[in-house]
């Protein structure tokens, strides 16, 4: 682990991801210390003032601040990302590597669904059955992950069936180890950095899906505060302050800068025959 | 090529059907009802039923599913739940502003992604193009809506540069044709704009990377040892394979564009297919949300397909080995 940390940081990419991806993991955490207002609570003497030095970034439509709520906001955008793209990576991996490593008809079998799956127009089908059930972080994380394991599961069926052909894995089967022993000691640690790099990179898409789905009034439900439902209230006042629409959607593309520099430069460290040159 | 077109299609028959019924059960079995908003404490249970009756949602789950399946091989799609339009004419009507949003951004998304991608590749390492690749990586973190967001309040409500909402104006009709012409332009520009953007960045990662490969082939090398000049080079000799991924991603990326239309029209208020389905959704109006879905797997499909098509055309390579 501090091996990768200090790899990622000799990296120029995946140590601004780092910095990034720490400062704001730091900020929402820490957010009932870092401030001392209350997210949800209005002050109707206050409504729409610009940055101050008592409110940093301003406060929003109903006097609420709006610094405060783009901290309590990124701990919903956050975690329900980090989740579902947690689930639907270790899901793909699965579907992958048995896709790989199994005969004829069940990689057919798998690679049809696959393609099923990516025929979907996902954030439609998202918003289909979001808006048919009732929202709740769980719901979503579900929804999310539902439908975004596909590409991880094309990348590890193909990175699977690449070492499946090594002298290495040959050698392994002749030595008389099974399947489940070559998966857990040859092939996982193998595509580990495939999976990492995908996952990173899968969060920062997550986060923009699920802030698209706030912004249209889906998502988290008011009083409460995501990005994306911060954005939706800027949209709906488009008179009202620069700042409100400004801050939050800086909020969301510095984290998701985040997570693809991290990711890319994961991808530069674990894969490194790729990138001799560029 | 004809053959080659003709199985395409057959093999996407089941994804077509599945993915179809998939949505019908997913609508239908979910909890809500398009009836209950008709519904109030004073209405008898006979109105009620009455009511779901005629919607036809009194009859068992799979006797509705076996129907529908029938009535859309007739092209019978059904009458809105809300208003009674049938759901062919709705959809006929909100896919004007989708198609002419989606086909402009693809067009300046695909010259302009490609283009910077090309002189990012030339420039190799150099300052320009460490400042294109980071804009580009902006660009493709940031979600389109926001763009859209910031260029809505910038350039249509605080300067009023272009109109806020809907893609035509009031007084459409009594336009000449250059007028009717302009017209559609300014009502497109800002959408166009924010919906090219993202896509240019996706064009723009993959052409970079394809023309530095590309590049340092030998028969580029071989070109150069002749004396062959470096813009004909680069447009005749390396520019055709460099876009060989470029085509790949054009089937990928209709359903990708069809999500960025939801909320783009949501923003600038056009009257296209993905607002109209959002809406719907909310409304549980369930013959317009089929009706639309079914349209967007028939355009996924086809678009995969143009793309397998567009491949065989640009490397002939591939035609030979099947």
């Amino acid at each position: 682990m501090i091996k990768l940390i200090t790899k990622i940081w000799k990296n120029k990419n995946g140590k601004f991801g780092l910095i990034i991806i720490s400062v704001i993991l730091f900020f929402s955490i820490f957010a009932p210390i870092l401030t001392s207002f209350n997210p949800t609570m209005q002050n109707l003497n206050i409504v729409l003032q610009k940055p101050s030095f008592s409110h940093v970034l301003g406060t929003d439509y109903y006097g609420r601040d709006l610094f405060t709520r783009i901290l309590y906001g990124s701990r919903v955008s956050l975690s329900i990302s980090i989740i579902a793209s947690a689930i639907s990576v270790l899901f793909g991996t699965l579907i992958g590597v048995i896709s790989g490593l199994s005969g004829k008809y069940t990689d057919n079998i798998l690679m049809r669904i696959v393609d099923i799956m990516l025929g979907f127009p996902k954030f439609f089908i998202l918003i289909l059955v979001i808006s048919m059930g009732s929202f709740s972080i769980f719901n979503t994380i579900i929804v999310l992950s539902l439908f975004s394991w596909m590409d991880t599961a094309r990348l590890t069926r193909t990175e699977t069936l690449l070492l499946n052909n090594t002298t290495f894995i040959k050698a392994a089967k002749a030595m008389g180890m099974n399947k489940l022993q070559i998966i857990f000691h040859h092939i996982i640690p193998n595509i580990s950095g495939i999976v990492i790099s995908s996952y990173s990179l899968l969060t920062g898409s997550m986060i923009i899906l699920e802030s698209g789905i706030s912004f249209l009034g889906l998502g988290v439900q008011p009083p409460n505060a995501s990005w994306g439902s911060i954005l939706n209230e800027a949209r709906l006042d488009p008179l009202g302050g620069w700042w409100v629409m400004l801050f939050a959607g800086i909020a969301i593309v510095t984290t998701v800068i985040g997570f693809n520099l991290l990711g890319d430069g994961l991808k530069e460290i674990l894969q490194p025959e790729h990138y001799q040159d560029d | 090529m004809f053959k080659y077109f003709i199985i395409k299609l057959f093999k996407s028959i089941p994804v077509f059907i599945i993915g179809i019924s998939l949505v019908f059960f997913i609508i239908h079995l979910s909890p809500g009802s398009p009836v209950t908003k008709y519904l109030s404490p004073q209405i008898s249970t006979d109105v009620q039923n009455q009511i779901i009756k005629n919607f036809g949602l009194d009859q068992p789950i799979l006797h509705r599913y076996f129907k529908w399946i029938r009535n859309i091989f007739r092209f019978d799609f059904g009458y809105s739940l809300n208003n009674g339009i049938p759901v062919k004419n709705i959809i006929k009507v909100a896919l004007v502003p989708t198609l002419l949003l989606s086909f402009c951004s693809l067009f300046w998304g695909l010259i302009f992604g490609t283009l910077i991608g090309i002189v990012a590749a030339l420039k190799k390492n150099t300052f320009t193009d460490r400042i294109i690749t980071s804009f580009m990586m902006f660009l493709y973190s940031t979600p389109s809506f926001w763009i859209g967001l910031l260029l809505l309040s910038a350039f249509a409500i605080k300067l009023h540069l272009f109109p806020s909402s809907q893609i035509i104006s009031i007084f459409h009709n009594e336009f000449t044709f250059f007028q009717k012409i302009g017209d559609y332009i300014s009502h497109l520009t800002l959408p166009v704009i924010t919906m090219s953007l993202p896509i240019s960045a996706l064009f723009y990662k993959y052409t970079r990377t394809s023309m530095i490969d590309v590049m340092k082939s030998d028969y580029i090398l071989a070109a150069k040892a002749r004396g062959i000049s470096h813009g004909k080079i680069i447009f005749k000799y390396a520019l055709r394979n460099a876009l060989l991924p470029n085509i790949s991603i054009l089937g990928l990326i209709i359903p990708v564009m069809f999500s960025g239309t939801v909320t783009i029209e949501v923003i600038f208020s056009l009257p296209g297919l993905g607002r109209t389905l959002v809406h719907a959704a909310l409304a549980r109006d369930y013959p317009v949300i089929l009706g639309g879905s079914i349209l967007a797997f028939i355009a996924v499909i086809i678009s995969n397909i143009i793309a397998d098509i567009l491949y065989v055309v640009v490397d002939p390579r591939i035609h030979k080995e099947n």
